[in-house]
């Protein structure tokens, strides 16, 4: 029977499309400004807020929810310039977060879930009303990019000259920190709060040495996104691994693999 | 006749911290076809007085009154450690954010930007290297690239911040050229910590080290710099480096 006919496998693969577009671009954007690290640290710190959930018997995705939103609000409401030199807080509350979800998960009586499901996700349990929030969140997303690109651009590039011309930064930082948390969010049902970086990172670390121009750069990546993600899910799935992780595995190998060669194509010029 | 002033400050104090005064007390004008040069060691305030002028930064107390000019009426070409050399852009999308305070997202971009662009191209000789990503471009290139930013939109004052400290001596030359143009149609304020970038066609000084030293050009002697560096400088002639004749004490 062809792996295509089951729902599950229909859902995951669909899932798996419109998180690459959203990978592809919160991600291009999140390399390119180097907050990489500082979204580690709002994913993990996330498992706190679900751990906690999870101990007061309610979804612990909306407590991952609550927790990504108010980290990403306090980071995106503080100044940067101090945010940048404080990298150890970040650290701590990467690290707190994690502790703090497994001390709940832990203190909840009853049977006790599978960490593993929400550090490395598990793509297979997604339901339509996962998808429908995906696609929604994509739209919006879509349209923010497509309207306020160029002055997001120079946001992101020299925040004094936007200041300068006039452009709110104070506000782009802080919409910029929201949607990078509900990126995170959506993407943890899926590949885990282990893993969420992995995904938001790979696809733009090959595009970046192989295109000169943001739009290429998002574009491509959201196809390196999608020839990961299908390829992963198809080896995972025919030698029954987990999904989430030979995701992240494939990525990787792409990833030097594409580097490789383009050190190669600098050498020789 | 005087000229008539664009900037005034009175008794301007700033401070990031409210305990340790980064600048006090500056009085300092800018005038209508000035060419302001801003000097001081490093530390000693210059680019904090350059941001107090453009609006970025608040003084804690003193005024800056602007006469017939407003920050859009203002060109600035930053330090290049204020951005991201790796953003992947390139001088053509570059030199377009000079425009971005024209933007909306709900109207087209109007055919007239598109001339901007392509006269600012010409005009920096910067055509060859339009797709080429910042990145890869040398140091003059770049200075070029941000002076056309800076005055896509015909400022009324241009403002550059250490223009000189990543290009080589050729693109000295060329920049004091294109200065010395500039200045024909638009005030200039330039902060260096680099004598040779006082030329012929440089109007005032003022010696900035927290406080303001020194400011006029005809009594540009020693003693000034002097108090401002710590050391005695001697000025030799226009255009070439400046020389330390003393040990430093």
């Amino acid at each position: 029977m062809n792996i295509l006919q089951y729902e599950f496998v229909q859902n995951a693969l669909l899932a798996g499309i419109l998180l690459s577009i959203t990978a592809g671009i919160i991600g291009s954007l999140i390399v390119i400004k180097r907050d990489t690290f500082l979204v580690g640290g709002i994913a993990h710190a996330s498992f706190g807020g679900l751990g906690f959930f999870y101990f007061l018997g309610l979804n612990p995705i909306l407590g991952a929810f609550t927790v990504a939103i108010a980290s990403g609000s306090i980071i995106g409401l503080s100044n940067e310039k101090q945010l940048h030199s404080h990298n150890a807080l970040i650290g701590i509350l990467w690290a707190f977060g994690m502790a703090l979800g497994i001390v709940f998960i832990t203190i909840t009586p009853g049977y006790a879930p599978n960490l593993l499901t929400y550090l490395f996700g598990d793509i297979l349990t997604l339901t339509k009303a996962d998808i429908y929030n995906i696609l929604i969140y994509n739209i919006v997303l879509l349209l923010a990019l497509f309207l306020f690109y160029k002055p997001l651009i120079v946001y992101l590039f020299d925040q004094e000259f936007a200041a300068l011309q006039g452009i709110k930064v104070k506000l782009y930082r802080y919409v910029f920190y929201l949607f990078i948390s509900i990126s995170i969010v959506l993407m943890i049902r899926s590949v885990g709060i282990i893993l969420v970086l992995a995904l938001l990172s790979i696809p733009p670390l090959i595009s970046l040495p192989l295109f000169k121009r943001l739009p290429s750069i998002i574009i491509m990546s959201v196809l390196f996104s999608l020839i990961i993600f299908v390829s992963g899910f198809f080896i995972a799935y025919y030698t029954n691994l987990p999904t989430g992780p030979i995701i992240i595995i494939s990525g990787t190998i792409l990833l030097f693999i594409v580097r490789f060669i383009c050190f190669l194509r600098d050498r020789n010029s | 006749m005087p000229l008539k002033e664009l900037i005034t400050i009175k008794n301007l104090s700033f401070s990031y911290d409210n305990k340790q005064e980064i600048l006090s007390d500056i009085n300092l004008s800018v005038r209508d076809n000035d060419y302001l040069v801003i000097m001081g060691p490093n530390g000693g305030g210059k680019t904090t007085l350059l941001k107090c002028m453009l609006g970025l930064l608040k003084p804690i107390s003193g005024k800056i009154n602007y006469h017939g000019v407003k920050s859009n009426d203002f060109g600035y070409v930053p330090q290049f450690t204020t951005f991201d050399k790796y953003m992947p852009i390139t001088v053509e999308d570059f030199i377009e954010t000079g425009l971005i305070d024209q933007y909306h997202p709900f109207k087209k971009r109007r055919i007239k930007d598109r001339s901007l662009i392509e006269k600012q191209l010409d005009d920096f000789s910067i055509r060859d290297i339009a797709f080429s990503s910042i990145s890869e471009i040398s140091g003059g290139q770049l200075q070029r690239a941000l002076l056309a930013r800076a005055l896509i939109q015909d400022p009324k004052i241009l403002f550059l911040d250490e223009p000189t400290t990543f290009i080589d001596s050729e693109s000295r030359g060329n920049l004091s050229a294109i200065l010395k143009q500039l200045n024909e149609k638009m005030a200039i304020v330039m902060i260096t910590h680099d004598m040779s970038a006082i030329d012929d066609h440089v109007k005032n000084v003022a010696c900035v080290n927290k406080t303001l030293y020194y400011h006029g050009r005809d009594e540009l002697i020693g003693s000034s710099l002097e108090k401002v560096y710590g050391c005695p400088i001697e000025l030799i002639a226009h255009g070439l480096p400046h020389r330390v004749l003393k040990d430093h004490k």
